[in-house]
């Protein structure tokens, strides 16, 4: 009897905190707390580096004029990281677009491995991928041996990071375009080719019309993540010695791109014979310059794919049904299969095969541990405080019933993601050590705020994606029942959602883990050593590639876990 | 007890009027089908009486109290939406009991209500599957199974018969109408099929871009229809533009251009009003033997069989199309291209004041 009366009670409570969490303005006020965080904590570190034109001017001009070389450097590298990434975005997109077709459009055994396939490179941490890619195709001059199978064709800074960021970023291409053409009706493509169009003019004319939301979000993705990458770019350049850090001289040495400078000048800051100072002011003008052309080329690519003009209308039947049958499609399947096993699989685990043929070396495992551990910390509360804002963002994008607003948040969400995260961790730490608004206990702290804001976005799109193809009548039914705005979520959308949540956190989480550039650029090479760090410390100064392999082997396999989960996971929730 | 009471709602988005005065009362227990082509503005006055939507003027009562501000799941208004919107991931039980879960009613009154409500709908063996293991049919049941246990005091139906085929509809139709009178709650069915309306309905509310034509039974409706439209709307008819020339006790005359007069039902106007004259399709008679009153000489253009009926479109010999439906057996004898006469009883010809827009313009559907 008692018992009963308890729950009643309890049953009352709950009712009551309820509707009281329901009322209108408590909402608000969590809409607003989230979108105060994302502007002061995310946003405006993010962006803050650009303010240095202003209260930086001085000491830019004092550097330019003691050191008029830095400006060739600067640009130079800029150069490389944008050469390097649309050359890599349009090689994607040529291979990744039959690739998706045949992933989707097609039926056959072992699809689903197929997609793991593609998918493994994720796994391995880029800091390791650069290696293991330099390792597979560069020549080595600080390798005594050269394991089985390496080809040691290549020297120039320019291929190799083209060469390493297909491994980095053919992932991204062919999930974007796969997930598009997944929603694509292929009646269309059958009413075209039945009023008698080849296949090659169906799909020209009709699919890839519809395709371009695909299309921008795969370069979109490609781009950014290649104009990003800092510890895949450092370990590979540094393989093919052409990354190297004079302390002596203070002087960034070999061919750098945008996040290599980055990181081979963040290490000459703390170094105690260089100016440190000229170091802050070189440093904020990369950045500055890095976050601004990215911006802009991410305009450019949004405007390109959704303007441009492809000869939809003219017809070449001749040729095309040509090409649409007999041994053209053959070619094309055959080069897209080689690309990815030859230009993506093989070098992207290369590495191990040098961890069965190489002499061991030692390796301090504790340091190991140490990194992974961090990493694991870091991650795990990134991904944490991404959920907690990420989930409430989304919400307040698709349902907020703000449409400017909403709308606005939808693209600077992304702004994080898309600038260069070597650029963010460089933008983040002058911001916090020149605000007085939040206390900063740790570097630490910084570290962590910085992985939140490159990770934000994963969790944001995800849940966004999800919620804009459910049926708002689900909710409002919910509603009518009685359920308050909190009850509706808990019990109709979220087991909806749940599966696209938690594909959102183990893409933050991943990336959190693999994530080097930004970790770098906040706290230097030894204050915070993450995993990544830690095998770029290994092949940077200890040249210790052994050590370096066997790092990034624990790593993939704790990374293949957590995907191997994710697949387990998402496919139970479905 | 519950009474609902609209008072001059309206309701725009952006320029578009989507609602206009919109006042309607309606007793406890009552079943109003509210009737429109699409586009009328049906599902949004379901959308504001749920609070899913708020209007831009005018007040929903129930029972006296102001619903205004008051948020969806406070009203005690139960919604259910033209796709049904079951949850997917949960089971015909769990479905069944969200509204009084999610409502905090204690655990035995939450299995009694359930199990109750199963049962009305004849779901209760199948409380283990998933909405997707079911027909349509049975969908729509729990979807409605669900809505009655929320212990609602209005029922709101968005068309919830649109999804099902033809002969299933006529089935739940009944069964529908059955469930509300027995559990004798408050029922708004919105729908733009005119026999789903004439069968349920206690009374219709004919609604044409966003505001009300008609508030009336459904034999009122569809005897003495308030305007043009209703009259087309709902069971179809053709119209005569005249003048009246005469007025009896029990008949008015009415003269047209082409210098013939015919006879109608009595009305208000005077002698030397323009009107419009019309009468329902099915009141009309087409035969090749001379008739009685109201005849003119017509050719038949096409016939639509359709069992038990046909609809003939003929050609008025200098005056258009008009159209005919008689029981099949009525016309075996009729071929398209023939010569017929084509008449009506006076007792069905309708006047009506000539609607401002122009008689083409307001019988349009969109």
């Amino acid at each position: 009897m008692r018992e009963g009366q308890g729950d009643t009670r309890n049953r009352r409570l709950s009712q009551r905190l309820l509707a009281f969490l329901s009322r209108r303005p408590i909402i608000a006020t969590w809409y607003g707390a989230v979108l105060l965080y994302f502007f002061l904590l995310v946003l405006l570190p993010t962006l803050f580096v650009l303010s240095f034109v202003f209260t930086g001017w001085q000491a830019i001009q004092g550097l330019l004029s003691a050191r008029p070389e830095v400006l060739g450097t600067i640009g130079s590298a800029i150069l490389l990281s944008y050469q390097t990434a649309i050359i890599v975005t349009l090689v994607d997109l040529v291979f990744g677009l039959p690739l998706a077709w045949f992933l989707v459009r097609r039926a056959f055994r072992g699809k689903s491995l197929l997609n793991t396939l593609i998918d493994s490179p994720l796994a391995v941490p880029t800091a390791g991928l650069g290696f293991s890619v330099a390792l597979f195709w560069g020549v080595t001059p600080f390798l005594d041996f050269k394991p089985f199978g390496s080809l040691g064709l290549v020297s120039s800074g320019l291929l190799i990071l083209i060469l390493l960021h297909f491994t980095t970023t053919f992932p991204y291409m062919v999930r974007s375009l796969s997930a598009i053409l997944k929603e694509i009706d292929i009646d269309y493509e059958i009413a075209a080719r039945a009023s008698g169009a080849s296949k090659l003019t169906a799909t020209r004319t009709v699919t890839l019309p519809l395709f371009r939301s695909g299309i921008a979000t795969g370069a979109t993705l490609v781009l950014a993540k290649a104009l990003s990458d800092t510890g895949g770019v450092v370990t590979a350049l540094t393989t093919i010695g052409k990354f190297g850090v004079n302390t002596a001289d203070c002087r960034a040495e070999g061919e750098l791109n945008g996040t290599a400078l980055i990181a081979a000048w963040k290490t000459l800051s703390d170094v105690a014979g260089c100016q440190s100072s000229e170091f802050t002011a070189g440093l904020a003008l990369v950045a500055i310059l890095m976050i601004v052309s990215a911006l802009a080329l991410l305009v450019v690519v949004k405007i390109l794919t959704m303007r441009a003009r492809i000869p939809m209308k003219r017809i070449f039947p001749t040729w095309e049904k040509r090409l649409s049958r007999g041994i053209a499609p053959r070619i094309r399947d055959g080069a897209t299969f080689f690309f990815l096993i030859f230009l993506v699989l093989i070098p992207s685990f290369f590495l191990i095969g040098f961890l069965l043929v190489g002499s061991p070396e030692p390796i301090e495992w504790n340091t190991l541990y140490r990194s992974i551990y961090f990493s694991f910390m870091i991650a795990g509360v990134a991904t944490a405080i991404d959920l907690a804002l990420g989930i409430p963002m989304a919400i307040f994008i698709v349902r907020g019933g703000m449409r400017r607003l909403g709308r606005a948040m939808d693209v600077l969400v992304n702004v994080p993601y898309i600038v260069p995260s070597a650029a963010l961790g460089i933008s983040l730490s002058l911001f916090f050590t020149q605000q007085r608004l939040v206390p900063v206990p740790s570097l630490f702290f910084i570290v962590t705020l910085a992985h939140v804001a490159f990770t934000f976005p994963f969790v944001v799109r995800n849940v966004t994606g999800a919620l804009e193809g459910l049926d708002p009548a689900m909710e409002e039914t919910a509603r009518s029942l009685g359920a308050r705005p909190l009850q509706s979520f808990r019990r109709v959308t979220f087991p909806i959602i749940k599966a696209s949540i938690l594909a959102g956190a183990i893409m933050a989480f991943t990336r959190s883990v693999g994530e080097t550039g930004a970790t770098l650029a906040v706290a230097g090479r030894e204050a915070i050593i993450t995993a990544p760090v830690y095998i770029v410390n290994l092949i940077l100064e200890e040249q210790n590639f052994y050590a370096a392999a066997l790092a990034t082997t624990v790593l993939i396999s704790v990374s293949a876990t957590a995907m191997l989960l994710m697949r387990y996971i998402t496919r139970r929730a479905r | 007890m519950a009474r609902l009471r609209l008072e001059g709602i309206r309701k725009t988005f952006r320029d578009v009027v989507a609602l206009d005065r919109i006042d309607l009362e309606v007793e406890d227990g009552e079943y109003i089908v509210i009737l429109g082509p699409t586009g009328a503005g049906k599902t949004t006055l379901l959308r504001i009486i749920t609070g899913l939507l708020n209007q831009d003027a005018g007040h929903v009562y129930l029972d006296e109290r102001s619903l205004d501000g008051v948020p969806p799941e406070e009203r005690g208004i139960a919604y259910l939406p033209q796709t049904y919107s079951l949850f997917n991931h949960l089971n015909v039980w769990n479905n069944a009991i969200f509204g009084p879960v999610v409502q905090g009613w204690t655990p035995e009154r939450v299995e009694r209500v359930g199990r109750e409500m199963l049962d009305l709908v004849r779901l209760f063996a199948r409380r283990y599957s998933f909405p997707r293991e079911l027909s349509g049919g049975m969908q729509q049941r729990v979807a409605l199974g669900r809505a009655l246990a929320a212990n609602a005091d209005i029922l709101l139906l968005d068309e919830p018969l649109r999804a099902l085929d033809a002969r299933l509809r006529i089935e739940l139709r009944r069964e529908l109408k059955d469930l509300a009178s027995q559990l004798g709650i408050t029922t708004l069915h919105v729908t733009h099929d005119q026999e789903e309306a004439l069968n349920l309905a206690d009374r219709i509310l004919v609604l044409r871009r966003g505001s009300i034509k008609q508030i009336s039974s459904p034999r009122e409706v569809y005897e003495r229809p308030a305007e043009p439209f209703v009259a087309h709307f709902v069971g179809e008819a053709n119209f005569f533009e005249g003048t009246v020339v005469d007025v009896e006790s029990d008949t008015a005359y009415v003269g047209l251009r082409t210098g013939q007069r015919l006879a109608a039902s009595p009305s208000q106007a005077k002698v030397g009003d323009a009107v419009v004259l019309g009468v329902k399709v099915d009141r009309c008679v087409i035969s090749r033997e001379e008739g009685g009153e109201n005849t003119f000489e017509a050719t038949i253009l096409r016939a639509l069989f359709a069992g038990k009926r046909t609809t003939y479109e003929v050609s008025l010999d200098r005056l258009g199309k008009a159209k005919v439906k008689m029981p099949s057996s009525a016309g075996e004898h009729l071929r398209e291209g023939q010569r017929v006469h084509f008449s009506f009883p006076r007792e069905y010809g309708l006047i009506f004041t000539p609607p401002p827009e122009g008689l083409t313009a307001a019988l349009e559907l969109e």
